[in-house]
């Protein structure tokens, strides 16, 4: 059973966000590393915006990992409240502690890239670079309402200093709260947000070659907040058709996808290892190459992979054909 | 006593599986019918084991004892109607065994229908029981309510699909019993499986089941049509049980429940007027034929729109069965003032279905009398009515009101030669209606006889009291 | 964001049928129904009308993932995620008191 308090962990993003901008401190090299090498012109109309998830979740899920050792230390609750109290003055002090594998965070430079490059085939794309900044989604998501309307206009504003008028994103939570969510929160907010797999859907993917479809059957792990909230979840099916994959579905597919758990890994990683398990069983019946489209989904069910599970990002399948 | 209670089971089920924080317990002393009282714990066994000892200390202790699956009653037959322990059979949820050579699937009682189909679906099997609620219906709670479905006509009801019981009844030593067999046949005494079945937790705690499982048909073919007169529906219906045939699913509901029930539903036709919603099993070679003598069928009675199905993946994607699913979420959303706390009251009587028509007229004079919005669909294959009301509980008035219709509701069923319950069971909402129909029926000795068997398996008094009958 | 009695408004139309509880992940692995959308839902009710909010009731709420499969096979269509979301708002801001939150998974 783990009885950490969860309110912790909120107080602890509230003071990251706040002070960094990030949900975890670290540098903001980190989000737009990914892109030093790919030549993408820094103004335009259409920006690439990430929101960091995809980069920011090995250090996320590590932060996680470093406050549950110090929870299980002899000084347990005491040396939580000393490293909170120590954040509020520097957030960078614990830095230093959180070291995620390099292979994660390649992985999700290597998925950013293979975006970045399959939507620019088929329209102008611009990047934001430092100015790639984190939508807060985890504060909306644990309810610190406050916190999140005060990351939102700064996010706001530098999509405006920027002159951005649309928006492309690469992950569901991101869309989310940038497509339904930021409008409410925040006056005037004028700019259209789409996800790449839906740019890509409705101008055609560009094949390179004839489709070989290395990867034979695959089966799809549907994330709650694209098939559910945004009813995204025909698009990656016709576009993983269009490069010769073929889909086998699991019974709680698109609109009725289960969840992999991954939201509750902060709170509880044991409950949430749990969700992942089960929902792992399930796809893993069906294929064993499971396509996931978020980074959370991602990152969850890998923790739990069956022997010869192959867990891939559409993005990767996509840029291979 | 309830400290003392408490620290005994604790100590024989462990901390984890006792809850008495008074807000999770309130979760569990409510039912769907609305209806909620108190309690003092809610525990949570993982084994016929641990049952067998909860069954003993409250025999010891004298704490009444609440079964409970889903708690989806619509009778008051779940909640803890005076202070006891809810045992919740939640975590008892384990398919053990399933055998297609026995035709049999072994399993524990907190399963739910549904989970337990999406298994054998993957054999080529179904458990046949298809309450409109089978998504969360556990086992042990349909076997308790004699539950039914949209299959009712073809299958029967939960009487007819169980083999044999794993129970513990509340003794000094929670004794343990098996009862009945695996297999069907089965005749050794009286059949105390089928006096379980429906007892609605009063005689005994299941801990087990085994059930029976059957093919999942070959074709199922679809047939949804609309009558101006519902005369003309019944009279199709006649002809084809006259010709022989007993259709998989037979569902009806009135025009007006149409109405609201078709509203914001996505299908491509329009629905209107009285609604037969027919399916039959067949062959695949023998589907296209059933289908041309179906739409003909209806046709000759008059039947204003016809839509088919010749696969069951077909009628789904043609949304044949929207309406009727759409039922339960229209009766709860007619007549609910805005702004108020609503209640639905779903009524479930059962007539002859021949006497459908002239059930369906009175049941529509007696709502317009007292000025609720009916609804009124059912299983017309074997004559389960369910008329629904929605009402404010905080409006006295009205409340009474409800009570005077839900009394005319049953007397019609009597009328008409009927029954006041086909398989919600009596709880405590239906001992006054139970009554009725047994005096009306000059056995009310009948009642007695029950009581005399409860007094045997459960002669404290301690198992769910309060429900079918006082005692 | 919601007001209060908006939340109210919505959540009280709950029937207590129980259908959003056979597709709710978190459930199945939780120690109780306050850890599925109906527990939850109702105890959104009583807390809102009553006041108060116990440390077991809080965390059952703060468990859910916000995944909002519980919404698609809720009859009376209710806003379930988004009313839970607003719930923990409530929880965060202090409006039951200072509740600290301990997750149980069974
Ligand atoms: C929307 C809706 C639609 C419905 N449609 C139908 C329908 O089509 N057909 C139908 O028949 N019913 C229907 N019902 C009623 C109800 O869902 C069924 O009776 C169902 O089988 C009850 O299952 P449950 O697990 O919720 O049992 P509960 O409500 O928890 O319990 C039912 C009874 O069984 C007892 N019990 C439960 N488990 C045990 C056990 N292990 N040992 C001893 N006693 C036990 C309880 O004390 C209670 O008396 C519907 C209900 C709703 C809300
Ligand atoms: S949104 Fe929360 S309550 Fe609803 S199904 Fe998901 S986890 Fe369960
Ligand atoms: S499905 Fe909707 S109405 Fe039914 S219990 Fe859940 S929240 Fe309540």
């Amino acid at each position: 059973m783990s009885l950490m308090n969860a309110r912790f962990v909120a107080e602890l993003l509230k003071e990251v966000s706040l002070k960094t901008m990030l949900p975890v401190p670290v540098k903001m090299d980190v989000i737009y590393g990914w892109a030093i090498n790919e030549g993408l012109p820094r103004s335009g109309k259409r920006y690439l915006y990430t929101g960091g998830l995809y980069q920011l979740l090995p250090y996320i899920n590590e932060t996680v990992k470093y406050i549950k050792v110090l929870e299980k230390s002899s000084s347990g609750e005491l040396a939580l409240r000393a490293i909170l109290d120590a954040i509020k003055v520097n957030p960078y002090i614990i830095s230093s502690f959180i070291k995620p594998k390099p292979s994660e965070v390649n992985a999700s430079y290597r998925i950013l890239k293979s975006i970045s490059r399959l939507v620019s085939k088929k329209v102008e794309l611009a990047y934001l670079y430092e100015d790639d900044v984190y939508s807060g989604v985890l504060l909306y998501d644990m309810g610190l309402d406050d916190a999140f309307y005060e990351h939102a206009k700064k996010v706001y504003e530098k999509m405006l200093r920027r002159k951005a008028t649309n928006l492309i994103t690469v992950d569901p939570h991101t869309t989310y709260i940038l497509r339904e969510v930021y409008p409410k929160f925040i006056e005037g907010f004028d700019l259209e947000v789409k996800s790449y797999i839906e740019v890509l859907d409705e101008l055609g993917i560009d094949l390179r070659g004839k489709a070989r479809p290395k990867w034979g059957l695959v089966t799809i792990h549907d994330p709650c907040y694209y098939a559910r909230y945004l009813s995204i979840y025909e698009q990656p099916r016709r576009l993983l058709s269009a490069v010769g994959v073929e889909i086998k579905e699991v019974r709680r597919s698109k609109k009725m996808t289960f969840c992999c758990g991954g939201p509750l890994e902060a709170m509880s990683p044991k409950y949430s290892e749990d969700i992942a398990r089960s929902r792992m069983a399930e796809l893993s019946s069906k294929s064993k190459v499971i396509v996931t489209m978020c980074p959370i989904c991602r990152a969850n069910l890998e923790r739990v992979k069956e022997e010869g599970v192959t867990i891939l990002d559409i993005a990767e399948l996509l840029s291979e054909a | 006593m309830d400290k003392n209670a408490i620290k005994e089971l604790v100590s024989s089920l462990g901390e984890e599986k006792v809850v008495t924080d008074k807000e999770i317990v309130r979760l569990y002393s409510k039912e769907s019918s609305g209806l909620s009282g108190n309690a003092i714990a809610v525990l949570f066994p993982e084994s016929a084991e641990e049952v067998s000892r909860i069954a003993s200390i409250a025999y010891r202790l004298e704490i009444p004892i609440y079964p409970q699956g889903s708690s989806s009653s619509l009778s008051g037959n779940a909640f803890p109607s005076k202070m006891g322990v809810i045992v919740s059979f939640e975590r008892m949820n384990k398919v053990k065994n399933v055998s297609l050579i026995d035709s049999v699937a072994i399993v524990e009682p907190g399963v739910r229908i549904e989970e337990l189909n999406f298994m054998l679906e993957e054999k080529g099997y179904m458990f046949p029981i298809d309450p409109a609620s089978q998504s969360i219906a556990t086992i042990g709670g349909a076997i308790n309510n004699g539950a039914g479905g949209l299959r009712g006509a073809k299958y029967g009801t939960m009487k007819d699909w169980v083999n044999g019981l794993e129970v513990v009844i509340p003794d000094e030593n929670g004794t343990r019993l098996s009862l009945g067999c695996l297999t069907i046949k089965c005749r050794h005494g009286y059949d105390l499986v089928r006096l379980i079945i429906g007892s609605e937790g009063t005689l005994a705690l299941v801990v087990g089941a085994a059930l029976r499982i059957v093919p999942i048909p070959e074709r199922v073919v679809t047939i949804l049509s609309f009558f101006n007169r519902l005369e003309d529906l019944l009279n199709a219906f006649v002809e084809i049980k006259e010709s022989g045939v007993q259709p998989y699913i037979a569902e009806f509901m009135d025009k007006k429940t149409v109405e609201l029930a078709a509203k914001g539903v996505d299908i491509s036709f329009s629905p209107n007027g009285n609604m037969l919603l027919i399916s039959i099993d067949t062959t695949a070679e023998s589907s296209g034929r059933v289908m041309n003598w179906l739409v003909d069928t209806m046709k000759r009675h008059n039947a204003i729109e016809i839509q088919s199905a010749l696969m069951q993946q077909e009628a789904e994607e043609k949304g044949l069965f929207k309406i009727r699913r759409n039922l339960f979420s229209a009766q709860s959303r007619l007549g609910k003032k805005e702004g108020r706390p609503s209640r639905v009251f779903i009524e479930d009587i059962v007539v002859p279905p021949s006497k459908i028509p002239a059930a369906v007229s009175k049941l529509r004079e007696i709502g317009e009398k007292y000025g609720f919005i009916v609804s009124l669909g059912g299983h017309i294959g074997d004559g389960n009515i369910h008329p629904s009301v929605v009402y404010d509980p905080e409006d006295e008035e009205e409340k009474k009101k409800v009570y005077r219709w839900f009394e005319e509701v049953m007397e019609v069923s009597l009328e008409l030669g009927g029954s006041i319950s086909a398989e919600h069971g009596i709880g405590t909402m239906k001992k006054g209606g139970m009554k009725m129909e047994f005096s009306e029926k000059s056995s009310e000795k009948a009642i007695d006889i029950m009581r005399e068997i409860k007094a045997v398996f459960d002669p404290k008094c301690i198992l769910n009291p309060g429900k079918v009958f006082d005692c | 964001m919601k007001p209060l009695e908006e939340i109210l408004k919505d959540v009280s139309r709950c029937v207590y049928c129980g259908f959003c509880e056979s597709v709710c992940p978190t459930l199945p692995f939780g120690p109780h129904r306050g850890y599925g959308p109906r527990g939850r839902i109702n105890l959104i009710i009583n807390s809102i009308k009553e006041g108060n909010l116990s440390q077991e009731a809080a965390s059952s709420i703060y468990s859910c993932l916000l995944c909002n499969a519980c919404s698609e096979v809720c009859p009376m269509k209710i806003d379930i995620a988004g009313d839970i979301r607003e719930m923990k708002a409530l929880i965060n801001r202090g409006a039951f008191g200072p509740i600290s939150i301990k997750i149980r998974e069974r």
